[in-house]
């Protein structure tokens, strides 16, 4: 990893705001970071391009465009054909993130697909079709019946009150 | 949605203008105006479907480390436990799932030791059978937008 500067990190911070939907964003978020809207923009130009960022724009509530299920599945893969159904199952338009993660002894599995569609049927037939492909691995499609809480990391937050202290 | 927010939202996930005046260059690409392109962005703010606009930073390269943890709680402690993982702010995702293994949640943290920590007074809480953690060990995809205009994946 690279060190960064002061005003890097201030820049991170203030990034993380988030943007706010004005005329001239980039100066408010410079204001807040103490630095120019040109160093502002440079920098974000620079990480965007050598994958500091990964990508800058808007995160979307799915549930609301459309995409109301999600389904995570889970499977018992051999390590020998890791690579090749980790690679089928990105190539399926419908999967969204695709990880390989350690078994443990309570939890066999260690290949994870994520699956987004409009209703849960649609995720199960997706599920169906990794599974058809695969040889019918074991697997699981665990769907989420609640959502505690989705948020976007901060970065270098300073002290916050409401962080719990352990 | 109307036709017209579906392509603004396709275009604005993955590809804001980093320039000095970014909703004119969205607005001249829609052949709208500035003034008009920020009411709808900000509508779409405050009603939800746009949660926010910002940066996804790689987190290994600002030096953060990350897993999916997995917890186990009893019925009746399920949404105490879900609560006080809330209260971290490394807690990212949260969700009940249907499984013996109940509370999905993500982690980001400076150092791996915060995160034990944390796990570790997750597993002090009453009710909690058991924590997994289970870290990416290999990355095959992240998708990055859904697109709604029926363009393109």
């Amino acid at each position: 990893m690279r060190r960064f500067e002061p005003w890097e990190i201030a820049l991170i911070r203030a990034a993380n705001g988030p943007l706010t939907v004005e005329a001239r964003p980039f100066a408010r978020m410079a204001e807040t970071a103490g630095i120019s809207e040109k160093q502002v923009l440079e920098r974000l130009r620079a990480w965007r391009e050598d994958g500091t960022i990964r990508r800058f724009g808007a995160r979307v509530n799915h549930r609301q465009l459309g995409f109301a299920a999600n389904g995570m599945s889970v499977w018992d893969a051999p390590p020998q054909n890791l690579d090749a159904l980790g690679q089928f199952m990105s190539d399926q338009p419908e999967v969204s993130h695709c990880y390989v993660r350690p078994r443990s002894a309570s939890w066999p599995y260690n290949l994870y697909a994520m699956i987004h569609g409009k209703s849960e049927e649609d995720v199960r037939a997706v599920t169906e079709r990794i599974a058809r492909h695969s040889g019918l691995l074991g697997h699981r499609l665990l769907f989420s019946s609640k959502e505690f809480k989705k948020s976007a990391p901060r970065y270098f937050a300073e002290k916050r009150t409401d962080s719990r202290e352990i | 949605m109307d036709a017209l927010n579906s392509r603004i939202i396709d275009k604005i996930q993955s590809d804001f203008p980093l320039e000095t005046r970014p909703f004119q260059s969205i607005a001249e690409e829609f052949e709208m105006d500035e003034a008009e392109i920020i009411e709808r962005i900000a509508r779409l703010q405050a009603a939800g479907t746009i949660r926010e606009i910002g940066p996804v930073f790689d987190l290994k390269k600002l030096g953060y480390t990350s897993t999916l943890c997995a917890a186990r709680a009893k019925a009746e402690y399920t949404e105490a436990a879900a609560a006080f993982i809330n209260t971290f702010d490394e807690v990212t995702h949260n969700y009940l799932r249907d499984d013996p293994l109940n509370i999905w949640f993500t982690l980001i943290a400076p150092d791996a030791a915060r995160i034990e920590a944390i796990l570790d007074a997750i597993r002090a809480q009453e009710g909690v059978e058991e924590v997994l953690s289970l870290p990416a060990t290999k990355l095959f995809k992240i998708k990055v937008q859904f697109n709604t205009s029926g363009d393109g994946e």
